[in-house]
């Protein structure tokens, strides 16, 4: 078990490090979140009163976007460089390296997103309500996201410029999720917190896609490197 | 070349058939190791040797036949008792040599402190160097220090010694000599002269699988 732990935390904090020295690359989701959130509010005309009920949707939007092309590089970089192999040799189940792989990236992807949720209901002028809303949603949903985000990045490890079909790969299993995200964060204003059935239905969308994506991607992983 | 199998054997290779896409490699080879023993593995380029070191890690699925360490089938069950070196170091740009190392003790759960590997390999002044500052020979003993970490007793080593200059092969040597002088195996592919190390070297040569 402490062997385990090692190794699970070794991995996270290995990715992490990596990350805080890639100048800057791993907050380009949060920089597209940001930049998408703006521009749609100045094509949208920039008034609130048009702009609030639209809001929700395109905070999701952002999400969804900003992370679907982070997934590309999630497991490509160590297969590509070998380490996999070692890891695979480690006798470190790929199960428990897909999982810290997942959490590593939840941590950078999207834990600086939820962060950023009340600047961008700040900019919609939105009430508390749908920023909890929202915040709850996100949280819920966010395991759904990383999940079905890794399988769909460990299929397409070692095709070269496998960004576009991991895109096309990846929206139908995210779509439910938007889904039910966005209304769950909108109904979420007149209703408390265990009778939105949109975040029930959220909660299981991430359980299953956290018993279903990471088995899938550590099978996927282990085909690609035969 | 094929010798008897015998049930003592560490390593015993059975029939192996290797392909790599449409291309058989290898056909009908079959060899065994005992503690101790060092085995050359020479041939022209594309030949299948990365290929048949990777089968035999267990990282590359056979066609036919089968690899046995210690009795039991590497592709069945991940042998975490095999030190393999490939033709990619895997080693992080970003991280320094010693993160790079405290890294793989972690998932090796190695009880050797990486310093210690770092120091036998030579590179003890680039401890604190980001990997991407190393040349190529220096990146390979990298690697070689993540191989002491792992403490396995089957070594599988693809062309050790690419880009590593004469001290380099020499330390190689030493760390091989000392390996298979402990009981353990060593396999090892390269386009260098094959070197006795330990008492028992042997050199495979693969000819293409039409004339195995």
């Amino acid at each position: 078990m402490n062997r385990l732990r090692n190794r699970f935390g070794g991995v996270i904090i290995r990715d992490i490090r990596i990350a805080l020295r890639s100048g800057g690359a791993w907050l380009l989701g949060l920089v597209f979140f940001a930049v998408f959130l703006s521009m749609s509010a100045i094509a949208l005309g920039g008034e609130f009163k048009t702009l609030r009920p639209l809001a929700p949707a395109l905070i999701w939007l952002a999400v969804v976007f900003s992370l679907l092309f982070s997934f590309e590089h999630l497991f490509s970089d160590d297969a590509e460089d070998g380490s996999l192999e070692h890891i695979k040799l480690s006798g470190m189940s790929m199960n428990a390296y897909v999982l810290a792989k997942v959490c590593a990236h939840w941590l950078l992807a999207i834990l600086p997103l939820i962060i950023a949720l009340p600047l961008a209901v700040l900019l919609f002028d939105l009430p508390t309500d749908i920023l909890l809303g929202l915040f709850v949603s996100m949280v819920i949903a966010s395991p759904a996201l990383v999940c079905y985000g890794a399988f769909s990045g460990a299929c397409l490890v070692g095709f070269k410029g496998g960004g576009f079909l991991l895109v096309l790969l990846t929206i139908p299993l995210v779509i439910p999720v938007l889904i039910f995200a966005v209304s769950g964060a909108v109904s979420f204003q007149d209703a408390s917190l265990f009778q939105v059935l949109e975040f029930q239905a959220l909660a299981g969308i991430s359980l299953i896609a956290a018993a279903i994506g990471i088995p899938a991607a550590a099978a996927a992983l282990n085909t690609v490197m035969e | 070349m094929t010798a008897a199998t015998k049930t003592s054997s560490q390593l015993v290779v059975t029939d192996l058939a290797v392909s790599r896409g449409d291309n058989l490699l290898i056909d009908g080879l079959s060899f065994s190791m005992d503690a101790g023993d060092t085995l050359w593995v020479a041939g022209s380029n594309g030949i299948g040797k990365t290929s048949l070191l990777k089968c035999i890690a267990g990282l590359l699925r056979p066609d036919s036949g089968h690899v046995a360490w210690g009795e039991q089938d590497v592709h069945k069950y991940i042998s975490s008792d095999t030190g393999y070196q490939g033709h990619h170091d895997g080693h992080k740009p970003n991280l320094t040599v010693l993160e790079n190392l405290r890294f793989w003790q972690s998932v090796f759960a190695s009880p050797i402190a990486p310093e210690d590997a770092l120091e036998q390999v030579g590179l003890s002044a680039q401890i604190n160097l980001r990997a991407k500052g190393l040349s190529a020979g220096q990146s390979r003993r990298l690697s070689l220090a993540r191989l002491l970490l792992k403490q396995a007793k089957l070594w599988v080593l693809d062309e050790p010694a690419a880009a590593m200059d004469i001290k380099g092969r020499a330390v190689i040597h030493k760390l091989v000599g000392a390996h298979v002088a402990a009981g353990g195996c060593a396999i090892i592919a390269s386009h260098t002269p094959p070197e006795k190390i330990g008492d028992n070297t042997r050199v495979l040569t693969l000819n293409g699988a039409a004339n195995e």
